[in-house]
């Protein structure tokens, strides 16, 4: 049972699905997410919104959910690590990132995954010096980023073919 | 870490926030992009029992020109101003700063307007505003002014602002045929340690130049001998200009923290006027 006056009903639209809770005014984004909706892809690192570890998309933008307010997400749609079982671009960013190594830990990889998702929106076919700038404020301490931008180029390629064959 | 707990409004308007913040008096902040002020609530040095949601007042999210102007509503973040093809026909030099700002997430959340009113001090939008000579606009219970960038700030986190007063846009005078701009800078983490603008304006037929740093004492610092140099050759002697920064940097005060030491930054500063003098003329 909550102790706090500052309450509201809030509606998101979280990976396609409409969720509603009861939040305090100054829940946070990924608070709700993982505490509200049990969404735990979602990860919180240095909580300043430099490493990227809790991205998620909000109204299809990527944000860092450990610093957006919850209540300012009111009829907003959201995109997790876990809409990947239905969205088919980001589910081939993990079969990409498998086949690469372009993890080791695992802890960034929710929300560099999700980045890639938005980076792949705006580029279909992203170069090097694109993904660099658009991932540079996600942080990974495992891969060297190497292999991660070795997984996006061949998804870039992966999703080009599909689009082609698909004409 | 959560803030402290807030109550969240959302006005419609200018006249009701204004009402709001007169109602709470010193215990409230507004809110835009959030992407500063979230960050303060959490670690505490922001504290306020309102939180002032300006997102739902409208007519803020415009970008446009009119008469020689760029107009930048409060509400539009620093993505919409790099991705705006309006921006990058006038003032292209703007544009690529504003698509350097901070990380992606940062810059599709966070405001123009916000950035100036939190006066961050490692922040990249003042140097090159200041030296463009761009206003702002604030708009509070006595009506409204502007106030040049230039005068806008007085110190680290601090600004003339009044705290019931709100920016509602940011004005650039803009001449591209005429006008070159750009902005370069040193990074540690997601903020400068030092960054320097160069406006290269032909007025009547001669060039006028103005440099300008940013980062290293809390406000825009003008580089008077560095825009001295550059107006008297107008050409871009790696030299002169880096001797003219020292110049400008040789009794300069520089804050201290995390992102280098004095004599570093004040380096950078020389090294920077020189890049961003070379872009004006590329």
């Amino acid at each position: 049972m909550r102790m706090e006056k500052e309450l509201s009903d809030i509606s998101i639209v979280v990976n396609g699905e409409r969720r509603n809770a009861t939040i305090a005014h100054r829940d946070l984004l990924i608070d709700v997410l993982r505490h509200g909706f049990g969404l735990t892809g979602t990860k919180r690192s240095c909580d300043a919104e430099v490493c990227g570890a809790c991205t998620v998309l909000l109204d299809g933008k990527p944000v860092s959910s450990c610093s957006t307010l919850a209540i300012d997400c009111e009829d907003a749609t959201v995109q997790t690590i876990e809409s990947a079982k239905n969205d088919e671009v980001m589910s081939a960013i993990q079969v990409a990132f498998i086949k690469h190594g372009a993890l080791q830990c695992g802890f960034c990889t929710p929300g560099m995954i999700v980045a890639i998702r938005s980076l792949l929106a705006r580029y279909a076919m992203p170069t090097e010096e694109q993904i660099k700038h658009y991932l540079h404020g996600n942080i990974c301490r495992c891969t060297g980023y190497q292999k991660i931008i070795e997984a996006v180029q061949d998804i870039g390629r992966i999703l080009n073919e599909q689009s082609k064959s698909a004409m | 870490m959560k803030p402290r707990r807030f109550e969240f409004h959302s006005p419609h308007s200018v006249p009701d926030a204004l009402k709001l913040a007169g109602d709470f008096e010193d215990d409230f902040i507004f809110y835009a992009g959030g992407t500063e002020a979230i960050i303060g609530m959490k670690e505490r040095v922001i504290e306020a029992g309102h939180v002032l949601n300006l997102k739902k007042i409208p007519n803020m999210k415009q970008i446009r020109v009119e008469d020689g102007y760029l107009h930048i509503g409060a509400l539009v973040t620093h993505q919409e101003i790099a991705d705006s093809a309006i921006v990058q026909k006038v003032l292209s030099g703007y544009a690529h700063l504003s698509d350097n700002i901070a990380n992606i997430r940062v810059r599709s959340a966070g405001t123009l307007a916000g950035n100036l009113c939190f006066a961050e001090p490692n922040a990249d939008p003042p140097a090159l505003l200041a030296a463009l000579d761009a206003c702002v606009v604030l708009v509070g219970e006595q009506g409204s002014r502007k106030v040049a960038v230039r005068e806008f700030f007085d110190g680290p986190y601090s600004t003339v602002r009044e705290e019931a007063e709100i920016m509602t846009e940011i004005i650039v005078p803009v001449d591209a045929k005429n006008c070159r701009c750009a902005y370069r800078k040193v990074v540690y983490l997601n903020r400068p340690s030092a960054g320097v603008a160069c406006v290269r304006t032909m007025i009547d037929g001669a060039p006028v130049w103005e440099s300008w740093a940013g980062s290293i004492t809390g406000m825009p610092q003008r580089l008077d001998n560095v825009s001295t140099v550059l107006n008297e050759r107008d050409t871009v002697q790696k030299t002169d200009i880096m001797q003219a920064a020292a110049r400008d940097m040789a009794e300069l005060e520089v804050l201290e923290g995390v992102y280098g030491s004095e004599a570093y930054r004040k380096h950078l500063v020389a090294v920077l006027a020189v890049r961003s003098a070379m872009e004006c003329v590329k």
